[in-house]
């Protein structure tokens, strides 16, 4: 048990990162009531783009985590646009943005001479973003309706599907690793028997800053208490002047951006890069909002740090092929005793 | 102010308006009386753009409305009431408050903040409580007050007495009739007395159609009201 201190010091910089994956997931929950499936692909894309700024455009790391957060936000925001809001709403906006998506994508995983392949991911892209700032600007959807919550989930299944093969196409299965001098490697002493790397310590510190400027962003802005509103009722929000969807757009934003943070800050703690990185963290990710109480951000927070200690607790002291066992009983058993999770109302939130 | 013109909205095939014509004119009240299922939150609903209408058109100060996503109109200051108060319940009571000035972009939200608190003491009281855990009486001054942080051109209520205890009842309709000053308003009533009471001006729905318009004063004493709407205590 001399290892103890040492455990329970990679439990919380791991349940640090988890948080921030899981409380954007939450998040998005909170104001769509739907299970966003792809925040793992976000959360891979935002290691890739890192991986991408400090290996192809010599940027320092510093630049690159934010830069990986802007590209995971508004990968979050198309994801939105994409797969989520023409299910409520479609726009003339959302039928082009389809079509420069199809182009964009035939022009990235297609077979095509250089030359030929940048003018079709350009062209794609234009007609993406024309679409897009439509879709923006629409004042009368062309359709709209209630969806079913298995739609959207479905949709992002498919979104899923499409970011990790694209993350093949262009990175390949195999794991891709950041440069070895990125970051300095002595390790603090903290105790004598417990240690912390630098890049476990800014893990640690970023995803904690992270937390509160959320944490703020929920609770002290028009935008948060507009996200809050609209979580409990679209209709009144809409009475009170909030535009909805653009709200929800900031939001899925946000948490792309949370999910991008954690992606960079794991894949360089373990660095370790792969197109199919997200998975594992989802289903931790689908744990601990589940367990934190759907749409709680604050009992997300505090469910992935349990997480995050289960998770390295049980490969210290049992076995690595148990973790995810254990992840999982806590999740049953917290569905047996409060089925709303540990912070969830009680009281459904749509009146 | 409001000019509405032959409204027709219908919920798929079931049409709820068949022709409204109504005038809200600037610094009125107004009132819109009729029973159940007359088609009065259908009508301001069709206002406020939570609805399109499928003919027909509203002119909020010569502006046509008809069809405009609702955040649009809000920030128009044309703010709605909505029936059954509505407060956002996860939200403390100064947060609901805040919410109501989304549309503004001036300094002058802390100032209003406490005028709202001067008029309405409960909310001062429970500014950190969420507003979910209000009374009845108390969440409709917080509809009331937020929707007053907009600084509104035209106050549409719907139903403001809707579950009110008669006290509340008479405290809701006395606010009503203190903002006169402030702002135009559209009162929607079942509570046919009270709306006329405080009303410049009246119209009756019944079955998606006016069917009768008239100063209030004038209303509040024709028989054939008196009989379908207040009862024959009056
Ligand atoms: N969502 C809806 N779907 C279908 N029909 C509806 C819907 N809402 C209202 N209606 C119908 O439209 C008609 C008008 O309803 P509306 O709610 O406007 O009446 P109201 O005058 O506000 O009544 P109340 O005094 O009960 O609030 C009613 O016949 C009602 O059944
Ligand atoms: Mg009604």
């Amino acid at each position: 048990m001399t290892q103890l201190p040492q455990q329970l010091i990679n439990g919380v910089w791991q349940g640090a990162a988890l948080a921030l994956f899981a409380m954007g997931y939450t998040l998005v929950f909170g104001v769509l009531n739907v299970v966003n499936l792809a925040h793992g692909a976000t959360f891979m894309w935002g290691a890739f783009i890192a991986f991408v700024c400090v290996t192809k455009l010599n940027l320092s790391l510093w630049y690159s985590i934010p830069v990986a957060m802007i590209g995971a936000g508004f990968m979050g925001v198309l994801l939105d646009r994409l797969a989520f809001k023409p299910l409520r709403s479609l726009t003339a906006g959302s039928l082009v943005m389809w079509a420069g998506f199809l182009v964009l994508l035939t022009g990235m995983l297609g077979d095509w001479s250089p030359g030929t392949r940048r003018v079709v991911i350009l062209s794609g892209s234009v007609v993406l973003l024309a679409g897009l700032i439509q879709d923006f600007r629409s004042v009368r959807p062309l359709r709209q309706r209630e969806v079913p919550h298995l739609a959207p989930m479905i949709s992002s299944i498919g979104a899923t599907f499409i970011l990790v093969s694209l993350a093949m196409g262009e990175f390949g299965a195999q794991v891709s690793r950041f440069p070895m001098n990125l970051f300095p490697i002595k390790p603090y002493q903290l105790t004598s028997n417990a240690v912390i790397s630098p890049i476990q310590a800014l893990v640690l510190v970023l995803s904690l800053t992270l937390m509160i400027i959320l944490h703020l962003l929920i609770k002290r802005t028009q935008m948060g208490r507009a996200i809050r509103g609209i979580a409990w009722s679209e209709r009144t929000s809409r009475l009170l002047g909030i535009n909805v969807d653009f709200v929800i757009a900031q939001t899925f934003f946000i948490s792309g951006a949370l999910a991008g943070a954690a992606g960079v800050l794991l894949g360089l703690a373990f660095n370790r890069l792969e197109p199919t990185m997200g998975h594992e963290v989802e289903l931790a990710g689908l744990t601990v909002i589940i367990v934190g109480g759907m749409g709680s951000i604050g009992g997300a927070a505090l469910a992935a740090f349990l997480v995050g200690m289960i998770r390295v607790l049980s490969v210290a002291y049992i076995d690595s092929s148990f973790r995810d066992a254990f992840v999982f009983g806590l999740l049953i058993l917290v569905l047996l005793i409060r089925p709303s999770g540990m912070f969830g109302r009680s009281k459904v939130s749509r009146a | 102010m409001l000019l509405v013109e032959d409204l027709h909205t219908s919920y798929g095939s079931i049409a709820a308006l068949k022709g409204v014509s109504f005038r809200v004119p600037e610094g009125s009240v107004v009132a819109m009386v009729g029973a159940n299922g007359a088609g009065k939150s259908t009508t301001v609903n069709t206002i406020s753009g939570l609805l399109a209408p499928n003919k027909g058109s509203v002119r909020f100060q010569g502006v046509e409305i008809g069809g405009r996503r609702p955040d649009i109109v809000a920030s128009l200051g044309l703010i709605q009431v909505p029936e059954g108060r509505q407060v956002l319940g996860s939200l403390s009571v100064e947060e609901n408050l805040l919410l109501g000035a989304y549309t503004r972009r001036d300094s002058e939200i802390t100032q209003d903040l406490k005028k709202i608190y001067d008029r309405f003491h409960q909310l001062s009281v429970r500014r950190k409580q969420l507003s979910d855990s209000l009374s009845g009486g108390e969440q409709q001054m917080l509809a009331l007050g937020r929707a007053l942080m907009a600084r509104p051109k035209l106050l549409m209520l719907d139903e403001p007495s809707l579950g009110l205890a008669p006290l509340v009842v008479n405290e809701v309709f006395k606010i009503i009739s203190s903002l006169r000053e402030q702002t135009t308003i559209l009162v929607i009533e079942q509570n046919a007395r009270k709306a006329l009471q405080v009303a410049d001006f009246a119209y009756v729905m019944e079955g998606g159609k006016i069917v009768r318009e008239g100063p209030a004063s004038q209303l509040q004493d024709d028989p054939a009201i008196v009989e379908a709407y207040l009862g024959k205590k009056l």
